[in-house]
């Protein structure tokens, strides 16, 4: 792997459903794309947009953000916050000039570790299609 | 002298005779210049003025009354939104202000020019009060138009626009330091582990990036950030976008009404999932 081509993505996944779906789809052994670092979070209203920011900051070329379906939430109501605040943040990220597609936000559940490879080769792949992330 | 200075005068003076307040915060003119003033003293009430030179934002000051003061302070339509806010945030309580409101006709900077939040102000009357000096009045329809000229260049240009005004950016943090809905204690702005001290690319990217996330349904668009700013960024145009952004999505606008509650700590289940299309 050609690591200066490769993108890299950080993915924050919920404890509860997302990162136990990426669990599924790596003991599944389902063939997905190495390019996401996964940071695992207790809940996905957990990530508040400075993380979001820090990771473009530092390097990052896309940054996912993966949490139980609405409805689903361990908590009851978590990701009912995420959704209205990472709406306002990809807009808001589109408003100063970054391509709303390098910031994604997913429903995985801990069932769907085929969702996760698919949700992680497309973004892989439109993110080489897109280049490296450059802030300036 | 206008009416409205005179019954202004009038009110603070029975205010602080009859001691309902421990001092009241308006507007003084010196040397052609006005400024803030705290009075404390029916005596000094002469010193009070109403002029559309008083652009000043004074609901920042309510900030640092200790808990026990009662405060009177004089408030246009925008700054009594802030107010609203403010109560609204618990940061104020509403029995220990007394609102001077006036209805108000604009203001203007130093070369006589509209600032422009007067352009298209939606509340010239204020929101709340407990006394309202000069007559109520309609006012202009919301617009947009600035935020939407940004909106329609593409992503390069955008990106070229805002860098090139971030760069100007020498890190005095006035625009937070004016802004009367930063009121935390400790700052995501000081912390290093969010911004470094540098005002170079990308530290000062990211704290203007962190300081229009944490204005999100809290900015009023006082449009005292950009006054206070030393190398003129439109903020105003940075911050409004979200204020535009949570008005089309989640129906809500700050300072408008001191029982709803804030859009980034609430959810409507049916409405949410109509309206927000993540990807």
């Amino acid at each position: 792997m050609n690591e200066e081509k490769e993108p890299k993505i950080i993915g924050f996944l919920c404890n509860w459903c997302s990162y136990a779906g990426a669990d599924l789809a790596g003991t599944s052994r389902i063939q997905q794309p190495p390019n996401v670092r996964v940071i695992r979070v207790m809940c996905s209203s957990r990530i508040k947009p400075e993380l979001v920011l820090k990771a473009f900051k530092n390097g990052a070329d896309g940054v996912l953000v993966a949490g139980c379906h609405p409805g689903d939430c361990h908590y009851m109501d978590g990701n009912y916050y995420t959704r209205r605040r990472f709406v306002i943040l990809k807009k808001f990220l589109e408003y100063v000039g970054i391509d709303p597609r390098r910031f994604r936000v997913e429903w995985v559940s801990a069932s769907e570790g085929m969702k996760f490879k698919e949700v992680v080769e497309g973004m892989t792949n439109e993110l080489k299609d897109l280049g490296k992330f450059e802030l300036q | 002298m206008s009416d409205i200075e005179k019954n202004l005068r009038a009110e603070a003076k029975k205010l602080l005779e009859e001691k309902k307040v421990d001092y009241v915060i308006g507007y003084e003119e010196s040397n052609g210049k006005v400024s803030p003033c705290f009075i404390d003293n029916a005596k000094d009430v002469e010193k009070l003025v109403f002029n559309p030179g008083c652009v000043h934002n004074l609901s920042v000051y309510l900030l640092e009354a200790d808990a026990e003061n009662k405060v009177g302070i004089v408030a246009k339509g925008c700054d009594s939104r802030a107010i609203i806010e403010l109560i609204k945030q618990n940061q104020v309580i509403r029995d220990n202000v007394f609102i001077l409101g006036i209805s108000c006709d604009g203001v203007k900077d130093l070369l006589g020019k509209d600032y422009d939040k007067c352009k298209n102000c939606k509340y010239p009357v204020p929101l709340i009060y407990d006394v309202l000096l000069g007559e109520k009045k309609e006012g202009k329809e919301e617009d947009y138009s600035d935020v939407e000229e940004i909106e329609s260049m593409s992503l390069e240009e955008r990106k070229k626009f805002w860098n090139k005004q971030f760069e100007k950016c020498i890190k005095c943090h006035a625009c937070r330091n004016i802004c009367p809905l930063c009121y935390c204690e400790e700052c995501a702005l000081d912390d290093k582990n969010w911004v470094s001290k540098s005002h170079k690319f990308p530290e000062i990217w990211m704290s203007h990036l962190i300081r229009a996330l944490h204005t999100a349904g809290r900015c009023v668009s006082c449009g005292e950030c950009e006054r206070a700013c030393p190398v003129n960024i439109p903020l105003r145009k940075l911050y409004r976008k979200i204020g535009k952004d949570v008005k089309e999505l989640f129906d809500y606008e700050a300072g408008v009404n001191a029982e709803d509650v804030p859009p980034l700590v609430a959810f409507d289940l049916d409405k949410d999932k109509e309206k927000i299309k993540q990807n």
